[in-house]
């Protein structure tokens, strides 16, 4: 019964760690009724010392559109492969994109940004529309974009 | 073997299975991409330095322009050294990337293929799944 006990405890001790370095985060990003054609959508995360780290999800897909996503652009050279396997339809004028994901814990609470740049079809181009910094106290706060987001929330 | 031994072999398993991909998953948070080292790079690295060739374009880009009814389409070739404006897209290809870039780095494995680049921002390796409402 000693070593059951011994084993659970083990198993557990080491099970926990391990489940607790990924945190389940919705990022919900709600467009303006701006009328153009679907905007693509960059969302990508920064260090606390403005340093692109990487992409969480690119809607748009089509890679001669990415320049106009100029941060994110300028931050990656343009290269895909910052994007592969994470890369869905451009989102529509008025519309939802919901993103189920699991981030790393490590990123909360530890300098670390998250950035949309948009741009939509023959209108201005958006960089930076959302900076928002990843802390825990701001899950579930409402973050307003500069042209294209109406809202942005991470919960 | 005893059964204590089982118990204890058997426990030893579960624990690891649970705790290697979290662990996997925790790598150094930054551009996973340039973490390939050892025979990996050795591998690898050779390939990155290959340019890639088209080694044929037997098609008319004039004849192959499908934009049909779009509202101005005066750049045929805008996958490259345009540095101005859109070109004009129906929102029912928005999906399809028609420009020509080559296979492999500079181009996307597919949409959603279910395996996010190893940057260090997705906690288990798991694609993130997005619905549009």
């Amino acid at each position: 019964m000693k070593s059951l006990i011994a084993t659970l405890a083990l198993t557990t001790a080491l099970t926990l760690p391990g489940l607790a370095m990924a945190r389940p985060v919705t990022l919900s990003t709600t467009m303006n009724n701006y009328g153009g054609n679907g905007a693509y959508l960059a969302l990508y995360v920064t260090d606390a010392s403005g340093a692109y780290v990487g992409s969480l999800w690119m809607a748009g897909g089509k890679s001669k559109y990415y320049k106009h996503l100029t941060d994110w652009a300028a931050a990656t050279g343009g290269n895909t492969a910052e994007i592969n396997g994470i890369t869905g339809a451009s989102v529509g004028s008025g519309r939802t994109l919901d993103i189920s994901l699991d981030l790393a814990d490590a990123l909360f609470d530890a300098g670390y940004t998250l950035h949309i740049d948009a741009a939509v079809e023959d209108y201005r181009d958006s960089p930076n529309e959302i900076a928002v910094p990843l802390t825990s106290d701001g899950f579930g706060k409402s973050v307003q974009g500069r042209r294209y987001i109406s809202s942005f929330t991470y919960r | 073997m005893t059964s204590r031994t089982i118990l204890f072999l058997s426990a030893t398993a579960l624990g690891a299975t649970l705790v290697l991909p979290a662990f996997a998953a925790n790598a150094p948070i930054g551009h996973g991409l340039t973490s390939c080292d050892g025979v990996c790079a050795a591998v690898l690295e050779p390939l990155d330095a290959v340019p890639l060739v088209r080694v044929s374009d037997d098609h008319d880009e004039e004849d192959d322009d499908d934009d049909h009814g779009r509202r101005h389409d005066d750049d045929d070739d805008d996958c490259e050294g345009d540095g101005h404006g859109w070109r004009l897209f129906s929102r029912g290809d928005d999906d399809e990337d028609d420009c020509e870039t080559p296979r492999g780095q500079n181009a996307p494995n597919s949409m959603n293929s279910g395996t996010p680049p190893a940057n260090g921002l997705f906690g288990n390796g798991a694609a993130p799944k997005a619905v549009t409402n």
